[in-house]
């Protein structure tokens, strides 16, 4: 699920513009805002992906209400030297990378060793960016760059220096060495597999240390004497036995020779001996070795949490003395630390740091722009083909400093098996995304009516939808309980309530069967069910039956679309959108049950609503409020729809706000309940020259926690109090 | 700054004004003034009995038979609801008493002042009652209503003068942020009377959050930094741990570099997962705050922020996700 859109130079947005993607969110905004620009980046994005091109004006979802003009027009300010920046933050919690990218074997033969390439599972969120760029030889537009960054932190950077067609290699990859995934080391129970990515077990302390200190290297006595990681008991309490040590000694300035000397302490010959350092250990300190004295050791380095507040960029007010990592004896990994405050001039007992360092806004190597090129190993790529093409392998062309394929010391360089690796954590996500997009339901702001001459598509057209005629479509073509919901959604008191409902008929056309000469043409015969008709003669064969929708207004009379109030043709599309994919079981009381879902479960979609309120009486833009609450992914049906919605209505958020507030007093109905992180506002403006997008959030009463710029609710108050040059 | 103004329920009862047309224009007037377009609003409206005054006011208004006076007073009283302040409880539940409700305004106001009391005629002029505080609806378009009802103000550069005009501001939030560059330096002075007026809370109104911003005292070594730092800190949290009494709290917080002088003040809010936010209110905008008691120097300029900037400051300095936002210093009470 697409969870963020970051926007730069496109169109009108200069600047970064960001939006966080909830169950409903809401764009407001004077006109030219900004607000379309941000849903048309996202049908960029799927033109991008899905088609490859990057030079785009017409979209396979937006039909021809879109008009990107190509890169010369969408990037901002008409500038071909500047590039175009498509942002997308991605849950990744259930996405299987082993399924999607199998690799032949799970455990590699790299050298002389194996490595554990079983993906890891603790990915939970990711962002792919692209970068648009402008090639002036070639007069093309090509994507120059793509980042894909796995939690927090930048995973790699593909470059493209030119368009084109290309053979061999113009593509280059930069890998993030210092990428938790690279770094996390996790001893297995055989202590064989020591790595998920790389060969580490036969790395030396010294290496594995260099991985784990991204700012600052260790050498192995201040690690050895700060840091300890160990199996304790189940009851152990970290916290306390700091405190303890902090009590009974000097921590600031500590000697040493305090704990006496290494080779003197027989708890630690087992694991050191003669400063050389077994595969794997730390030597404990002293006062830890009281407590582990009876137990296994082993030893796994998960992080250095002298690193976290290092990294710390403004002020380290608080340091950290001393910190255990452990692991209890049901696998639980824990890391504790004693922070000195300087301020307080008292000790912090701080149980899990790195927590800490987030809460407390310091960053754990955190995400990276590609300044330091340290930091990454440059890796060219193999490409026949603009970039991206998710569906092969990288081909990766080894490091120019790797002689004889030996990487590190550390056994042959299996360039395959590296591409197919870093494929899996690079192009998946992009496949997600891809597909993500392709789930976009778009409903432009200005929807057709169905001509009296309207015959159906059969065929699925995403673009169909953009006009509103897919949801026409939709009611020719789809199940009856689609269409008797949407007829409920429309006529229901308490839905929409619009006095006008949907029906569909169908007319049949009887003609003889082959060998019988006969009077062609019974006529037409309507029918509300397909099927043969009572008291038709055997001879009769059906040649066509051919569904029709009316709408059924206030008088009961039958209606085609073009002859009813345009409110009607407007909404219609809308209440079709988002009814589509949702399994809805109403009790029988409704006398609504059905299920037009296939498999009985939801399939919700990316649905963005332009002007979903237009020529509709202000009650039922109230209404509509309710038609997205109880279709959007709430906790409640948390497969349904997220929905997008730019609107000028105050009526449509005005319901909302109500849904919340009658959530939080558990009076909201049935469906109708939302929460505060259900539902995003934002404001689009104009600022400097640039979009800019402004956060509105709501309390549990409904009300805006922020205030509401540009007196944009209080058109109307003004308009009826206001005289003169008041305004 | 900021004024506080308190409603009687009869200003929206059709029964208690003779002429209509006159009490029509009176409501245009008052919320002319109240919610100006173009400039800041400098009006807060008491919710009297603990906030239930808004809520008794609806049933007055769903009542007015005249649907151009109803739907004037809905709007109102939908524009009112951003302006609310609660009041405590002083008294026993007015109900449809004016006079009594007039009476807990004026118990109210005996506590913490109000600036003007507002109720009609009738009331005002009820028997064996002492209103003379209380001013009539009919006044409004008096000039002499509004002298002092302003968003700008021209203090004097003198400490207690200023802190008096924050008082309000203080008083009905849950949050203030001062914003100064010299806020723990040369303005220290400025910057704990503040808070001894924020701490000065009568009962029945929340405990208050202060978050103290000030510019890091600047030297190139890095190690200096720290240490000059942590001694401004030290400090400047010995200082208000004397005035600073439990459940209040204060946080200190330093920033690179700061140039302007602005208070952002506000109350909580709560999400549906019980995250408690700021929302911001209220912001003002200092030119220049005294460091003592100086009032030969000409008086400075002091603005009330509209939405734009308040919204602008608070995100840049307050919000939870403020981007360069250092860990705050908490200061503890002295035990």
């Amino acid at each position: 699920m697409i969870t963020s859109v970051t926007i730069e130079n496109f169109k009108g947005v200069r600047e970064p513009l960001t939006i966080d993607l909830k169950p409903v969110t809401l764009l407001f905004g004077a006109n030219s805002a900004g607000k379309s620009t941000l849903l048309h980046s996202m049908l960029l994005a799927h033109e991008l992906l899905a088609n490859g091109n990057c030079n785009v004006d017409k979209t396979t979802i937006g039909g021809t209400l879109v008009d990107l003009g190509g890169f010369k027009e969408f990037v901002h300010g008409k500038d071909t030297s500047e590039s175009v920046r498509l942002s997308f933050k991605l849950d990744l919690g259930d996405v299987d990378f082993s399924a999607r990218w199998p690799l032949s074997e799970k455990l590699i033969d790299f050298g002389s060793t194996k490595v554990d390439a079983r993906p890891v599972d603790d990915i939970f969120d990711g962002v792919t960016e692209f970068v648009l760029s402008w090639d002036e030889r070639a007069g093309a537009a090509f994507v120059s760059g793509c980042e894909i960054s796995l939690g927090d932190v930048i995973f790699a950077v593909l470059r493209q220096t030119g368009s084109g067609r290309r053979t061999g290699s113009n593509q280059v990859l930069y890998l993030n060495r210092l990428h938790p995934l690279w770094t996390s080391v996790d001893v297995g129970g055989d202590g064989g597999i020591l790595s998920k990515l790389w060969p580490i077990s036969t790395l030396t302390p010294e290496m594995i240390f260099d991985l784990c200190s991204p700012y600052t290297k260790f050498d192995l006595e201040r690690l050895r004497d700060e840091c300890v990681e160990f199996d304790v008991r189940d009851d152990f309490d970290p916290i306390a036995e700091l405190e303890s040590a902090a009590r009974n000694s000097d921590l600031l300035g500590e000697d040493e020779a305090e704990y006496g000397d290494d080779d003197e302490d027989e708890d630690e010959s087992d694991l050191v001996s003669d400063g050389e350092y077994p595969q794997h250990r730390i030597a404990c300190s002293p006062v830890i070795d009281e407590l582990c004295r009876e137990d296994d050791v082993s030893f796994r380095v998960l992080y250095d949490p002298v690193a976290i507040v290092r990294n710390k960029l403004d002020f380290t007010e608080v340091l950290p003395e001393r910190a255990i990592l452990y692991r209890t004896t049901d696998g639980v990994i824990g890391c504790a630390a004693l922070l000195y405050d300087a301020v307080h001039s008292e000790y912090l007992s701080v149980d899990d740091p790195l927590t800490w360092a987030e809460s407390a806004g310091i960053p754990f190597m955190t995400r990276q722009k590609l300044s330091s090129r340290e930091d990454f190993i440059e890796l060219s790529v193999v490409a026949t083909d603009d970039f991206p093409c998710l569906n092969q392998a990288l081909r990766i062309e080894p490091p120019a400093e790797i002689a004889d394929g030996e990487f590190g010391g550390v056994g042959k360089f299996d360039v395959e098996f590296l591409g197919q690796l870093l494929s899996r954590y690079i192009l998946v996500p992009m496949q997600v995304l891809r597909e993500e997009l392709a789930r976009i339901r778009y409903v432009g702001p200005i929807r057709e009516i169905p001509s009296r001459g309207y015959a159906p598509s059969l065929s699925p057209d995403p673009a169909r939808w953009a006009s509103g005629l897919g949801a026409w479509d939709l009611l020719h073509t789809g199940p009856e309980s689609l269409v008797a919901e949407v007829d409920h959604w429309l006529r229901a008191e308490n839905r929409l309530n619009s006095k006008c409902g949907i029906e569909r008929l169908y007319s049949q056309l009887s003609f003889p069967s082959a060998g019988v000469t006969a009077a062609p043409v019974s006529g037409l015969k309507w029918s509300a069910r397909l099927g043969k008709q009572a008291g038709a003669p055997e001879s009769v064969t059906e040649f066509r039956k051919t569904p029709h929708v009316f709408v059924r207004n206030h008088n009961q009379v039958l209606l085609a679309p073009n002859a009813v109030g345009v409110g009607i043709s407007q909404v219609v599309p809308v209440v079709v959108s988002c009814i589509d994919g949702c399994h809805l079981q109403r009790g029988d009381s409704d006398g609504m049950s059905g299920d037009h879902t296939s498999g009985g479960v939801d399939d919700g979609r990316i649905l963005i609503f332009e002007q979903p309120e237009l020529h509709l009486h202000p009650r039922v833009q109230a209404a509509l409020g309710d038609l997205f609450v109880e279709h959007a992914a709430t906790r409640q049906h948390p497969r349904r729809h997220f929905i997008i919605i730019e609107t000028h209505s105050e009526h449509l958020i005005l319901r909302l706000q109500r849904r919340i507030r009658e959530t939080e007093v558990n009076k909201a109905p049935a469906d109708g309940k939302l929460r505060t992180d259900d539902l995003a506002i934002y404001y689009l403006k104009q600022e400097d020259g640039s979009s800019r997008a402004l956060g509105i959030d709501v309390d549990v009463k409904g009300e805006f926690i922020q205030p509401w710029p540009d007196d944009f609710f209080e058109i109307d108050f003004y308009e009826r109090f206001k005289t003169g040059e008041d305004g | 700054m900021l004024s506080e103004f308190a409603f009687t329920p009869a200003i929206f009862d059709e029964a208690a004004h003779d002429d209509k047309e006159a009490w029509g224009e009176q409501l245009r007037e008052l919320t002319s003034a109240i919610f100006p377009r173009t400039s800041v609003g400098p009006v807060v409206i008491s919710d009297l009995y603990a906030g239930s005054w808004s809520q008794h006011i609806v049933s007055y208004i769903e009542k007015i038979s005249d649907h151009r006076a109803r739907k004037y007073c809905q709007s109102l009283l939908t524009n009112m609801h951003r302006m609310l302040v609660k009041r405590p409880v002083c008294g026993v539940w007015p109900s449809e008493d004016d006079a009594a409700w007039c009476r807990e305004a004026i118990a109210t106001h005996a506590v913490e002042p109000i600036d003007r009391i507002i109720s009609v005629r009738k009331t005002k002029d009820s028997q064996n009652e002492n209103f003379s505080i209380v001013r009539c609806i009919d006044e409004v378009e008096d000039g002499g209503f509004w002298r002092g009802i302003n968003a700008d103000a021209s203090p004097r550069m003198v400490i207690a003068e200023q802190v008096d005009l924050l008082r309000k501001l203080c008083l009905h939030s849950d949050w203030i942020a001062v914003i100064n560059a010299h806020g723990f330096t040369s303005e220290q002075d400025f910057s704990l009377h503040l808070l001894e007026v924020a701490f000065r809370r009568p009962p029945g109104f929340d405990p208050i959050h202060v978050e103290l911003h000030a510019e890091a005292p600047y030297v190139s070594d890095v190690v200096e930094r720290k240490v000059r730092q942590e001694r401004v800190a030290l400090n400047m949290a010995r200082n208000i741990e004397r005035s600073l009494k439990a459940p209040h709290k204060v946080d200190l917080c330093f920033w690179p570099k700061l140039l302007d002088r602005v208070i952002v003040a506000g109350n909580f809010a709560k999400e549906s997962d019980g995250t408690i936010r700021k929302r911001p209110r209220w912001g003002v905008s200092m030119n220049h705050v005294a460091r003592g008691s100086e009032p030969n120097i000409p008086p400075t300029e002091w603005k009330l922020l509209r939405a734009d900037s308040l919204n602008d400051w608070f995100r840049k300095f307050v919000a939870e996700d403020a981007a360069g936002k250092s860990p705050a210093i908490n200061v503890n009470p002295r035990r």
